[in-house]
């Protein structure tokens, strides 16, 4: 009887939707300017803006944030893709390749961050009309484009744009890529999102 | 050629119970086999310890230590520092050509910290080699990439080490001051695609305490890095 009222519970329980894996993203919402926290990471995220690139014209999303790392060996800007993921809610609307220059020397690229030290940094992504959640692009489709070098025009996606939501991923330190030598990942764990409002 | 001590023999076995009778030359025969089996397992597993425990570990740079007295011998290279200076603001430098009265004034960049600027000697032994890579391990329990924001320091695409020619050059390290205890420059150089089997030299600048101290309050106002120069030979 008592193995019934069980059975009777679980299916109560499955047909509730109480057996999905979790994905307890709706109480990772970090306030702007608020920390979030990975194992190499710790940021503060705190204003977004549209720009444009005064060299080529390119669209680019701007961020201006905190950031710190906590490992004691310089770590490439390069590994970073990923760990912070701005998302626009579009499909025609991505932004891609991280650069990261310092409030105090903005006209410089720094490309490793140096252990344990405080800055204040912009981060810079280019933005493009592809599909963020798309298969990255093979070399035989970014060379059919007649206008490969040309930074897409995504005016049009922006202008309706009025903000994004900033996804900061777990980190891990792991070998892989081209050999064994270990460099640090994004992972799959959500620490924290962040929704910034983008001024024009 | 490796000694090893022989472990005293055993003292001479007990024949189990079964064998209470066997022949006695026999079982004098035996303790030499066994003394000879432990020495080379002994030896096996002294060899063990040599093994690379993965793939990456085989290709790693060999790593040459030393100071700032002599060069340090990477093999594939030697490194000798020959100054360390340190700075509030760096620049890149003009250089000594007729032309650097009309240079423009280099553009200082001033250091969150203090700017470490280490001078080295650097001498390629067998081959050309085009990357140099350093880094500074504070003392403290950080290391520091070097800065990639001058383009006099080592680093850039464009350096060159032919075998045999000292090159002279600078690399320079933004560190926090604090941050420095006892700090060494570790330096890599390569043929670029990557670091596997390079030499890596980690040369100890033997500055610590009020030494130390000393310099980083001396500190100059501005520093002017000077591009590497190849010495004529």
């Amino acid at each position: 009887m008592s193995v019934l009222a069980v059975a009777l519970a679980m299916t109560g329980l499955w047909a509730a939707g109480g057996l999905e894996a979790s994905k307890s993203t709706d109480f990772r919402d970090v306030a702007p300017g608020e920390p979030v926290r990975n194992s190499l990471l710790e940021l503060k995220l705190h204003e977004a803006a549209f720009t444009r690139d005064p060299d080529t014209g390119a669209h680019t999303l701007q961020i201006r944030a905190d950031i710190k790392t906590r490992f004691n060996e310089p770590v490439p800007v390069a590994n970073l893709t990923g760990m912070i993921d701005p998302r626009f809610g579009r499909k025609d609307l991505s932004a891609a390749g991280l650069s990261v220059a310092l409030t105090r020397q903005p006209d410089r690229t720094v490309f490793d961050l140096q252990p344990e030290v405080q800055e204040e940094a912009v981060l810079t992504w280019r933005l493009t009309d592809d599909d963020p959640d798309a298969e990255p692009k093979s070399a035989e489709e970014i060379f059919d484009d007649e206008n490969f070098l040309e930074p897409a025009d995504v005016s049009e996606q922006v202008a309706q744009v009025d903000r994004v939501k900033v996804t900061v991923t777990g980190a891990v330190y792991e070998a892989g890529f081209t050999d064994q030598t270990k460099r640090w990942w994004h992972d799959t764990n959500t620490r924290g999102i962040v929704y910034l409002p983008i001024e024009e | 050629m490796i000694t090893v001590s022989a472990p005293p023999p055993p003292q001479s076995p007990q024949p189990p119970a079964g064998h209470a009778a066997a022949p006695r030359p026999a079982r004098e025969r035996r303790w030499p086999t066994v003394v000879t089996s432990l020495v080379l397992l002994a030896l096996l597993m002294y060899a063990q310890s040599f093994r690379f425990s993965s793939d990456v570990a085989v290709t790693e740079p060999m790593v040459a230590s030393g100071d700032a007295s002599a060069a340090v011998d990477a093999r594939s290279f030697t490194v000798k520092v020959e100054e360390v200076r340190f700075a509030r603001a760096v620049g890149d430098g003009a250089d000594d050509s007729g032309l650097s009265d009309f240079a423009p004034e280099p553009e200082y960049i001033e250091a969150k910290g203090v700017w470490v600027v280490v001078f080295l000697e650097v001498t390629s032994t067998e081959r050309q080699l085009t990357r140099l890579e350093a880094e500074l391990d504070s003392g403290d329990k950080n290391v520091y990439a070097s800065t990639s924001w001058l383009h006099n320091t080592f680093g850039s695409i464009g350096d060159g080490f032919p075998p045999g020619i000292p090159v002279q050059g600078a690399t320079a390290f933004e560190v926090p001051e604090k941050a420095l205890k006892d700090p060494v420059v570790r330096v890599t150089v390569s043929t670029g695609i990557d670091q596997r089997l390079s030499g890596e030299a980690h040369v100890k600048l033997g500055l610590s305490g009020d030494e130390l101290k000393k310099a980083i309050d001396g500190a100059e106002e501005t520093l002017d890095v000077p591009a590497p120069r190849m010495q004529k030979v």
